[in-house]
């Protein structure tokens, strides 16, 4: 499974999908991470990664690396959770919020779900421009160089490592044509 | 026109340079399929456009099929084939509960209450209507969980309107909840007992039962036959008397064993004292002339008198012991009379009294009627309490359940419990015709700190001449010292009752009844309260004879209305009272203290049987050592008949030597005047002569 993400994050960063596709895989992963799972405004995130153009095997794949060290970062998101929720500007809204029906099912009252979801928005465009250049970095410059490599070349030529990239190619190619 | 076959539509042989440029060529993310496009394509200035001046060959048509997928792939942010993928499998799920939400909200609900009852729960037809919140059903039955073939309850038709905003907030609030029919404790025709794989956490414990007042028992067991030889018996080890005899027993028959060895020892002094007599006897003082032998034969005599008295003294003590234990003996057993009345009174105690404090001897002849329904009404209330003791649970179960927990900031809301009805209402029947059955409930919620009012319950049914009214309010909110505060009142309810024995044995009863309740139920979930039970018209049938019976009819036909009244305290304990308590339990004591006197007579009797024979042996006893004391006394007489017998040649010995005294002296004194006649008659001559020879020199 492990080798598969890895291949399929591979092949992602070799294909010919725009730059931002991944990036923004990457961007919305350190969202979702940094929120609490379990609550309705994470579930919808998640979902939204299925409907719009994010790589999503960059995003699970980030997602998985990030959620342990998460739980890191809770102080930081509970501060900033309580100083918004606790701000008098904001008191109206948040009022008004949480007599909506479905209010208690989205958990925005809780300061780590406003905490990380606030900070995520925050990091998402940095976040996202990084892994940008990131990948175009890759794909002008380092990936020629990486391949020229001789242990990679080597690790390439390997049998069952041709075998997994001939299956990887097939399945980004399904997955691309039915995408 | 694409024009060799199969080359993607995209990449015709002309495209406009801006199109090229915009929608192609930027939508290309490799930088070496962008290079593979630009030299493929050729930009045509005059026509403003880019041209490929040559076919590709199968490669190069291979190639721009994928770049043709990937500039269509990265055109947009949404995926709209998903996204209708999604529409689609979202409607078909809205169908599928549209079709079958019924079902599954039936399914849903069934195991809920199941587990809030932890018995089976059966809905009838459930319609949900999804427009317009709310279900409603054509009946519902709930089974007892402590009787699986009858039901706590039935609803009848019943229609229940849920607020759509608090739904979607995940509360199932009901403003209103209106059924047609309802009908409580009703028999099941199939066990209502939830199967094992279906029940949630351990079952209920049972319930303590209520403890009524079991003076019946408590009366009959005292009026029991009592066996004084059983009685004795088992109480024979803390008599005194028995011990006492037993003793004296013992002690006199070691000491009559003793005398009989004394009496060898008596007959043997008795013998040698006559042989000393028999020795002295030959003495004949008068024939004895000198002062020597005299002596002699005194000094003989002295010593067989000894010897003698000693024997006798000996003798007497034997006597004097014999005597003294006799006396001692006979004082004793003097005094097992008074012992043996202290024993019989302590026997006599024993035997019950007639003492019924606390209790009621007429809510005694009534409760057992009564207890059964009482205890069912008792368990249908405990039922009621667990169910919402679960409610509760599930209602503190309810906090954010985040691995990552954070702090929740609350708002002012107006919030809701996660159930919570407002009101329940069933009316049939019309108030005017007295034929009424209606029951209201209020504010019943899984959290009435929400809700910050209580639960209450309320039912009012007219049935001619027959009227229930109950009321029952549950404060669970915090401080509340009575949680359940439950009220009823049952008037004007015929009993008919069969044959009954017991302390008051009765063919057949019957009369009128109002029965009003109030029972409190607080934290400590140990109920308090009162019931009082007001009689009227009884007729009681009773047995021909029966003193008791009798007895306690009149007593009960004496006053027009029997009231008892009944304290429940901590514990399920009841203390009851009722107004015929005094004359009821002045009868009962009569007849029972006449069964008491007659038993302690019989006691009385036993305790004499079983000592007289005892007695007999100690007076047997008595009269042997009288009869020794006796033979030891006529041995006395003979060894002082001996002495006496000594003691009299003694005494002739005696008046002989005085006898010779008295003559010595006589002669002596004789003598003596003889000489002093000599000595008076040599003096005068002297004297004469004297003064013979004086008046000589002076004449």
């Amino acid at each position: 499974m492990i080798v598969n993400a890895l291949a399929r994050v591979v092949a992602a960063l070799n294909s010919n999908r725009r730059a931002g596709e991944v990036a923004a895989g990457v961007s919305c992963a350190v969202v979702l991470a940094l929120m609490p799972p379990a609550n309705l405004v994470w579930v919808m995130l998640f979902a939204a990664l299925f409907f719009i153009k994010v790589n999503l095997s960059i995003a699970l794949l980030t997602l998985a690396v990030l959620s342990p060290f998460a739980v890191l970062t809770d102080p930081l998101l509970d501060a900033v959770g309580y100083t918004v929720l606790n701000a008098a500007a904001l008191q109206e809204v948040f009022i008004a919020w949480y007599n909506l029906p479905i209010a208690p099912f989205t958990g925005f009252n809780n300061t780590l779900v406003a905490g990380g979801f606030l900070v995520g928005l925050v990091l998402w465009i940095p976040v996202y421009l990084l892994a940008r250049v990131f990948v175009q970095l890759y794909r002008n410059t380092l990936r020629a160089r990486i391949a020229a490599l001789p242990p990679v070349r080597w690790f390439a030529r390997l049998p069952l490592v041709q075998r997994v990239t001939a299956w990887v190619r097939w399945a980004n190619g399904f997955y691309q044509r039915v995408g | 026109m694409a024009g060799k076959p199969g080359i993607p539509r995209l990449f015709p042989p002309a495209i406009r340079k801006q199109q090229f440029e915009r929608r192609i060529l930027k939508r290309v993310a490799l930088r070496d399929e962008r290079a593979f496009l630009t030299g493929l394509y050729q930009l045509d200035e005059t026509e403003n456009s880019y041209r490929r001046p040559d076919e590709p060959d199968q490669e190069q048509i291979k190639r721009l099929r994928a770049i043709a997928s990937a500039v269509r792939h990265n055109r947009g942010v949404l995926q709209p084939a998903k996204l209708a993928l999604i529409g689609v499998v979202a409607a078909v799920a809205a169908a599928f509960v549209l079709l079958f939400a019924d079902a599954l909200v039936e399914r849903a609900a069934t195991r809920g209450l199941e587990s809030l009852v932890q018995a089976r729960v059966e809905f009838s037809q459930l319609r949900v209507r999804p427009l317009q919140p709310g279900l409603s059903f054509d009946s519902l039955s709930v089974a007892n969980p402590r009787k699986p073939f009858r039901n706590l309850f039935e609803l009848g038709f019943t229609e229940v309107r849920l607020d759509l905003g608090q739904l979607l907030r995940g509360k199932l609030l009901a403003r209103n909840i209106e059924t047609r029919e309802f009908r409580w404790d009703t028999r099941r025709e199939v066990s209502g007992a939830l199967p094992a794989a279906r029940t949630v956490g351990p079952a209920d414990e049972p319930a303590a039962a209520l403890e009524l007042p079991r003076v019946d028992q408590m009366v009959s067991e005292r009026f029991a036959e009592i066996d004084p030889e059983e009685l004795i018996r088992s109480h024979f080890n803390e008599l005194h008397t028995p011990a006492l005899l037993a003793e004296l027993g013992e002690g006199m028959q070691a000491d009559l064993q003793r005398y009989r060895g004394d009496i060898p020892q008596l007959e043997s002094r008795a013998r040698a004292a006559a042989e000393q007599a028999q020795s002295v006897s030959d003495i004949n003082p008068g024939e004895l002339r000198s002062v020597g032998t005299i002596r002699e034969a005194y000094r003989t005599v002295e010593n067989a008198y000894a010897e003698v008295d000693g024997a006798a003294a000996a003798v007497q003590e034997l006597r004097d012991r014999a005597e003294a234990d006799l006396q001692r003996y006979r004082e004793e057993l003097a005094a097992i009379g008074e012992l043996t009345a202290a024993d019989l009174a302590y026997l006599q105690d024993l035997v019950p009294d007639f003492r019924l404090a606390d209790v009621s001897a007429i809510a005694a002849f009534v409760l057992p009627e009564l207890y059964e329904p009482l205890n069912e009404r008792y368990e249908q209330v405990l039922t009621v309490w667990r169910v919402v003791d679960r409610l509760r649970a599930r209602e503190r179960a309810t906090s954010p359940a985040y691995r990552r927990e954070g702090r929740v900031v609350e708002y002012p809301a107006r919030d809701y419990p996660r159930v919570l009805f407002a009101r329940i209402a069933f009316s049939a029947g019309d108030r005017a015709a007295r034929d009424l059955y209606e029951i209201t409930a209020a504010a019943i919620s899984s959290s009435p700190e929400i809700v910050d009012a209580p639960s209450s319950v309320q039912l009012t049914r007219y049935d001619e001449d027959k009227e229930v009214a109950f009321s029952a309010i549950l404060d669970m909110r915090t401080g509340r010292t009575d949680e359940l505060d439950l009220a009823s009142r049952f008037e004007g309810y015929r009993f008919e009752i069969g044959e009954r024995a017991g302390m008051v044995s009765f063919e057949g009863a019957e009369g009128r009844y109002n029965l009003e309740t109030k029972l409190q139920l607080g934290r400590s979930s140990l109920p308090t309260g009162t019931i009082r039970l007001a009689i009227e018209d009884l007729q009681l049938a009773v047995p021909q004879g029966d003193r008791i019976a009798a007895s306690a009819r009149d007593i009960l036909y004496s006053v027009p209305r029997v009231t008892i009244d009944l304290e429940l305290r901590d514990g399920g304990r009841f203390r009851a009272s009722s107004n015929l308590d005094e004359p009821f339990l002045a009868e009962l004591r009569g007849v029972f203290e006449e069964r008491r006197a007659a038993v302690q007579h019989r006691v009385a009797d036993e305790l004499d049987r079983r000592l007289s024979a005892e007695l007999q042996a100690r007076e047997q006893q008595i009269a042997d050592m009288a009869a020794y004391r006796d033979q030891v006394h006529a041995y006395l007489v003979r060894v002082r008949g001996h002495r006496s017998e000594v003691a009299a040649v003694r005494d002739r010995l005696e008046r002989r030597t005085a006898e010779l005294e008295d003559e010595a002296e006589r002669r002596v004194r004789q003598a003596a005047e003889q000489a002093r006649r000599e000595a008076e008659q040599r003096a005068r001559q002297e004297a004469e002569r004297q003064i013979d020879r004086t008046l000589d020199r002076f004449r």
